[in-house]
């Protein structure tokens, strides 16, 4: 029995659980396979955790010590993994199909996803959330530890806040002197903003950047509850009515700012995908990948 | 009569006001999270009416004021006092404590059982008033209906009015004897006279001074003198005084005494009678006698009409004293606070006003620190 994935985010917080049945699903012939041999050196044991796959524990040193142990690997990689999470109160936004399923919920799952893949490749990876005009920094590294450690941030993320200024994220991007690639994912409603100029410098950079643009299908066709008051959760002054007349507005306006950053990311040679937070994961990361692996 | 305060408590439903007024806010309508909110026009928020109490203590404190303003124009707080005793601390006590021993034995007249109050002008008194008639007209309504008042008070007590006192509740005044005959000093009455007929005047004088039985005393004198100043100066001169002397009142027999301002020297409606003029100068207001008639020095009826005129206009009217009276209530008596004179409505219920006062003060400070 196939379990929708969609359901269980929705229904599931553990992304470990999240990250197996999509991870399953992708298969393995979609990515470049992980590098073993001469660039996998033996690195050091350490005590079993819950999480680490069980072929790489250590079989004998068990029967030796009646213990635990996995045997950590290091490789030397000249590619770094950056995962770019908005997490500003608009990504605050949830699924009116799926209702406990937000931006952020599904932005994180699809992080966690990315970054098991980069785990299982032997990629380093770091994670950048962007939230209440900070950057929440976590270094690049690699191994089950430090998916771990991703997936507790992630975790531990609420979203809140705007995003930073420009400032702020330029005093982060030391990781730009070696090369990356970037995976940012968020809603890109207030584009141009700071988060938009710091992906087109990095591309400019000759980093690999990639954009996944996050959506409700309520917003995508304007199918909002009427006769109810709005407010935007980053301008709380900001009230607004919907009703039939202000829907033709409405997605003109969406349109004309969609095509804009469609437009924008194209000329700048970024892959940009727009994925509603109601589809399947792990045909968005599919298809994600699969639009940065044509980039 | 305390029914006919009650019309104030019409005024009840006011406490309503407050209760309205702080269950009803306005405010606005909840607003749903919009991510694409910035894709919409922005509109004003909408509001709503929320019916909810708040702020308990502020609205118990208004209620509270409301009551209190209540209470005090509609009066009835205080009707609790029953049959009381007035005893002024200017009564002889021996006299005092052998109405009180009378009254005890007195068969059928339950005036043991009243409250007695002491009545004098000083702090010390619990009531503080030289004028017992007065402030019982003011307070009559803290009484219960039916109830008496018995005032023992002094010979100097103040004073009456001329007309009978009307009262709510029967009044019984009984007035002490003078102890002692009454000894009055004699007033004296300085009188300045510049005239041949000086000793004439004198005996004028003198013979009022028998008349009244000695209660005024003339000093008769022919130089005004600043230690000394005159009630009364007679001119009988056609040279102007000297500008030094100062009299309120000046009889001048020329005009040319005063040539500038005797031309001003108007008829007036008593004075006309007896012959004279009256113009005001600057050293005091002349009677001016007309130069066919003389000063009725040896006319006794002109004389004393003169006389009788002069200490009319010079005296300050007097009140009646005190007088042992019994008045029973009055049906026709002052019903409401609001039927009294605006300035004496302003002294009625000192406690209300102060507890008001106090409460006001209390909204104040709780609204600000709510705001705070």
């Amino acid at each position: 029995m196939t379990l929708d994935i969609a359901t269980l985010l929705a229904h599931s917080k553990d992304l470990d659980l999240i990250v197996r049945h999509v991870l399953a699903g992708l298969g393995h012939g979609l990515h470049a396979g992980r590098e073993r041999g001469a660039g996998v050196e033996f690195s050091e044991y350490r005590a079993y955790a819950p999480g680490d796959e069980w072929r790489r524990v250590d079989w004998k040193l068990l029967a030796r010590n009646d213990r635990y142990y996995v045997r950590e690997a290091e490789r030397d990689s000249h590619v770094a993994v950056w995962f770019w999470l908005d997490a500003s109160a608009s990504m605050n936004e949830a699924s009116q199909r799926f209702a406990s399923v937000s931006k952020l919920a599904y932005a994180r799952a699809v992080i966690a996803c990315l970054a098991a893949v980069a785990q299982r490749q032997g990629d380093a990876f770091g994670l950048l959330i962007a939230q209440h005009g900070r950057i929440d920094y976590t270094p690049a590294s690699r191994g089950p530890r430090q998916l771990q450690r991703v997936m507790s941030r992630l975790n531990q993320t609420e979203a809140g806040g705007d995003l930073p200024d420009s400032a702020t994220i330029r005093a982060h991007l030391h990781f730009a002197r070696a090369p990356s690639v970037v995976f940012a994912i968020g809603d890109f409603l207030d584009t141009p903003s700071a988060t938009t100029e710091a992906l087109l410098r990095l591309r400019r950079m000759q980093h690999d950047v990639r954009a996944l643009c996050l959506r409700t299908e309520a917003e995508v066709k304007a199918d909002f509850p009427e006769n109810i008051t709005y407010c935007d959760p980053e301008a709380p002054e900001h009230w607004v009515a919907f009703d039939r007349n202000a829907k033709d507005v409405y997605l003109q306006k969406a349109q004309a700012h969609f095509e804009q950053l469609r437009a924008n990311c194209r000329s700048a040679d970024i892959p940009f995908l727009e994925a509603c937070i109601e589809d399947d994961p792990a045909k968005t990361i599919r298809a994600f990948l699969r639009r940065a692996g044509r980039a | 009569m305390s029914i006919l305060f009650s019309w104030w408590w019409l005024g009840l439903p006011l406490l309503a006001l407050p209760i309205w007024w702080h269950r009803q806010r306005r405010q606005q309508k909840t607003a749903k999270s919009l991510a694409t909110a910035r894709f919409l026009d922005q509109t004003d928020p909408r509001l709503q009416t929320v019916w909810r109490w708040r702020q308990l203590l502020l609205l118990a404190l208004r209620l509270l004021m409301l009551l209190c303003l209540l209470a005090l124009v509609a009066g009835i707080f205080y009707r609790g006092r029953g049959d009381t005793i007035f005893i002024s601390q200017h009564a002889d006590k021996n006299w005092v404590q052998q109405q009180l021993n009378q009254l005890k034995n007195e068969p059928g007249s339950n005036w043991s059982a009243a409250a007695i109050e002491s009545v004098c002008a000083e702090a010390n008194c619990s009531i503080q008033t030289d004028q017992i008639l007065s402030w019982l007209a003011l307070h009559q309504h803290e009484w219960k209906s039916g109830s008496r008042w018995l005032v023992l008070a002094g010979a100097k007590d103040g004073q009456m009015s001329a007309n009978l006192p009307k009262f709510a509740h029967a009044l019984e005044l009984r007035v002490a004897p003078m102890t002692t005959p009454a000894t009055l000093a004699p007033l004296t009455i300085s009188v300045v006279v510049k005239s041949a007929r000086f000793s004439d005047w004198q005996a004028w004088f003198t013979a009022f001074e028998q008349t009244l039985d000695g209660r005024l005393h003339f000093d008769v004198r022919e130089q005004w003198s600043k230690n000394a100043p005159a009630s009364l100066i007679i001119w009988e001169s056609s040279l102007p005084p000297i500008m030094e002397w100062q009299a309120p009142l000046w009889w001048v027999s020329e005009a040319s005494a005063f040539p500038t301002v005797s031309k001003d020297a108007r008829e007036a409606v008593v004075l006309s009678e007896l012959g004279l003029r009256v113009f005001d100068s600057v050293q005091g207001r002349v009677w001016l006698k007309s130069a066919k008639a003389d000063w009725p020095l040896y006319d006794m009826e002109g004389a004393k009409r003169l006389f009788e005129t002069w200490r009319s206009l010079q005296s300050l009217p007097q009140g009646f004293a005190m007088q042992t009276i019994s008045v029973p209530a009055s049906t026709d008596v002052i019903s409401s606070v609001s039927e009294m004179p605006l300035d004496k409505k302003a002294n009625l219920d000192s406690y209300w006003i102060l507890a008001l006062l106090i409460l006001f003060c209390l909204e104040r400070s709780v609204n600000h620190a709510r705001r705070a």
